[in-house]
């Protein structure tokens, strides 16, 4: 299990990097990733994409993706939207 | 030629034994039949009669003998009289067959005429007052001489279990109370039966057809809502009556095309009107999509032309009035063919009807619809019913006619469009009193509105890295809006997310890599915060993409499905060479 942090925001400008590196982490064999978004401040539906994209991925090799929820309220309310919250194991921050 | 019957072989055991005893010539006249003798006779005897029968014995045979037997006699052939009265009466009522006709116009009518040809009269008539509605059967030709009695000789009550019934026999002779007793019953049961099946046809028909057209109906209407243009305000709702109605109201265009609404009603109701409904608006739609200047004189013009033989051949026809909005001159433009008068309110007017100036669709080859326009600036209204609202009556019969409709719209000229439509059901609802809706009722609302004037306007380049400054941008925009103080910080985030997925799209799919410059513009008031966001990118519309399926998560289609979720209104348009979405937030 690894542990990868995204800070600040998680936007179409940002996805192809932070997909790069967890693609990266996927290729070293991680399979059950923790993202910690606890301290993204904007997420939109590019960083989604990523995600999901992340998680096929890893339970197609019987691993998983779980999300530590940004503490930022708006930033967190999308994922309840797009009912991510029923799709990925989501923990609150610490 | 068949004979007559001999006499019983009882009396031709007494008889035969009187012969023995001394009686030469023996003759019976039993009543009903031509006389029976036995041996020669010498013309010297003396007859014996009774009420049944009178008997002359001849030769040497004891009175008293002769008194005793004949009692006898009487009591047989009375016996036998009975017995083959009953074999008639049983092959009489046997010759009724039993009509094996599921509807009850058939039955019935087979009924009467077997009835007429087994009783041997005049005329058999039934009458029954049943659940599916009150039926009457005459027998065909007389097949008896005319010259007879007409009054009627019986008249019998039918013993059914699904209604009432009389039966009914003119002319002919007497008949045994008893045969027409049995008759009717056997009647009565027939009818019976041809009533369930009639009635459970019926009813699987019924359901089977509002089924099949409430499914083409709910197929083939467009989901499509209520389109938002600037400057006006538009709100639609159509109740019907029944199951399944005939009014339809529908909008075209808007995609790079101009917007057309379409009210209307289908003549008829069920399968049929549903159907023809559907391929009347599917034509408008086709007319306004691919008329090269579609005006709607010419589309309802071009739709009875394709319609024409389809409404012939049904025997059906449709009313409409299509009208075209023009948000930039502020204006309407619509025609009527055959629908009920529009009702028109210049602001500081009293309202107007104006009427139709063509047929309805399917009525003739042409329908002599003629583009008018009327203006639509604020205060301006225009309210197309259909004549289920004026000709809705109350309990006395009473209709609520246009003048309550004029007064009506104009007391709530001044409302919002839905409050219109909303105020006008109402009142017609209240006119009918207890009343049942007697057809589908439907209505359309456009009213001029303010045009919002932006109160900050921004131009961003056409590039990602341009959208990393949207959140500086808004945050000026909201400082400087009049409904600042009741934007939150989610309110805020929803806002920036939705502008952020719309300018992202207009620059990966809209210029895709090309340069260009988006405009955005803030307006509205202390109640909602419209958005406009303008670009010269080719003709794309970001609401097309596809919505989500949000339980079986996919890598695409979250940008658009979230700017429908945050904001309260969505809507595309291309103008010359420019995109125009415009995002409207509620306060």
């Amino acid at each position: 299990m690894t542990t990868i942090p995204v800070s600040g925001r998680f936007d179409t400008l940002a996805a192809p990097d932070i997909k790069a590196a967890l693609e990266a982490e996927f290729e070293a064999g991680t399979r059950t990733f923790v993202v910690d978004l606890s301290n993204v401040s904007f997420m939109d539906s590019a960083a989604l994409a990523v995600l999901v994209s992340l998680m096929k991925r890893c339970r197609a090799d019987g691993g998983d993706v779980r999300l530590i929820a940004p503490a930022d309220e708006d930033a967190a309310r999308i994922l309840r939207l797009t009912r991510f919250d029923l799709v990925f194991d989501i923990h609150e921050p610490t | 030629m068949t004979r007559p019957p001999g006499p019983p072989a009882a009396v031709e055991t007494i008889v035969e034994a009187w012969l023995e005893d001394g009686a030469e010539h023996v003759t019976l006249t039993a009543r009903g039949h031509p006389p029976w003798s036995w041996g020669p006779s010498s013309g010297d005897g003396t007859p014996l009669t009774t009420s049944a029968l009178t008997v002359l014995v001849e030769g040497d045979l004891p009175a008293a003998r002769i008194a005793h037997d004949t009692k006898l006699l009487v009591e047989i052939l009375d016996l036998a009289e009975s017995a083959a009265e009953a074999r008639h009466r049983l092959a009489t009522v046997m010759r009724f067959e039993v009509p094996a006709d599921v509807d009850v116009a058939t039955t019935l009518q087979s009924t009467v005429d077997q009835l007429a040809d087994v009783l041997a009269v005049a005329r058999v008539t039934i009458n029954v007052e049943t659940e599916v509605g009150p039926r009457t059967a005459t027998s065909a030709a007389p097949v008896v001489d005319p010259d007879r009695s007409q009054e009627a000789t019986a008249t019998r009550a039918l013993p059914l279990n699904r209604g009432a019934g009389t039966l009914s026999i003119v002319g002919g002779d007497a008949i045994n109370p008893e045969i027409l007793d049995a008759l009717a019953r056997r009647a009565a049961s027939a009818i019976d039966l041809s009533i369930t099946y009639e009635e459970s046809i019926a009813t699987v028909r019924l359901q089977n057809e509002y089924e099949l057209a409430e499914r083409v109906q709910s197929r083939m209407l467009p989901r499509r809502s209520v389109p938002q243009l600037t400057g006006f305000e538009i709100f639609a709702e159509s109740r019907p009556a029944r199951l399944v109605g005939g009014d339809f109201c529908d909008f075209q265009g808007g995609t790079g095309r101009p917007t057309f609404f379409s009210v209307g009603d289908v003549s008829g109701k069920g399968l049929p009107a549903a159907i023809l409904m559907s391929m009347t608006m599917a034509t408008l739609t086709n007319k306004v999509e691919y008329l090269p200047e579609p005006t709607p004189e010419a589309i309802i013009a071009r739709a009875n032309e394709d319609m024409y033989s389809h409404f012939t051949d049904v025997g059906m026809f449709a009313t409409a009035v299509v009208g075209k909005l023009d948000p930039e001159a502020s204006s309407v433009s619509l025609a009527n063919g055959g629908h009920s008068p529009v009702v028109y309110k210049a602001s500081g007017m009293p309202p107007e009807l104006i009427a139709p100036e063509g047929t309805p669709l399917g009525v003739l080859d042409e329908t002599f619809a003629k583009d008018r326009t009327l203006r639509l600036a604020t205060g301006d209204v225009l309210v197309v019913a259909s004549d289920g609202l004026n000709e809705q009556r109350d309990s006395q019969g009473e209709m609520f006619g246009y003048h309550r409709l004029l007064a009506t719209v104009e007391a709530l000229a001044d409302q919002p469009a839905r409050l219109i439509a909303i105020g006008l059901f109402s009142a017609v609802r209240a006119f009918a009193g207890g009343a049942e809706q007697d057809d589908d009722q439907t209505v359309l609302v456009v009213r001029g509105v303010p045009r919002t004037t932006p109160s900050f306007q921004a131009e961003l380049d056409a590039d990602l890295e341009a959208l990393r400054g949207l959140p500086k941008l808004l945050d000026e925009a909201i400082a400087r809006h009049p409904g600042r103080r009741a934007i939150s910080d989610d309110i805020r985030t929803g806002l920036e997310l939705a502008i952020h997925e719309v300018l992202t799209n207009i620059v990966v799919h809209g210029y895709a890599d090309t340069r260009g410059s988006i405009t955005l513009r803030f307006g509205g008031d202390t109640s909602e915060i419209v958005i406009d966001i303008e670009d010269q990118a080719r003709a794309f519309d970001p609401l097309e993409a596809p919505m989500p399926d949000l339980d079986a998560p996919q890598v695409h289609g979250y940008g658009m499905f979230l700017v429908r979720e945050l904001m309260d209104t969505t809507e595309y348009g291309r103008r010359g060479q420019t995109n125009h979405l415009r995002l409207i937030k509620h306060l």
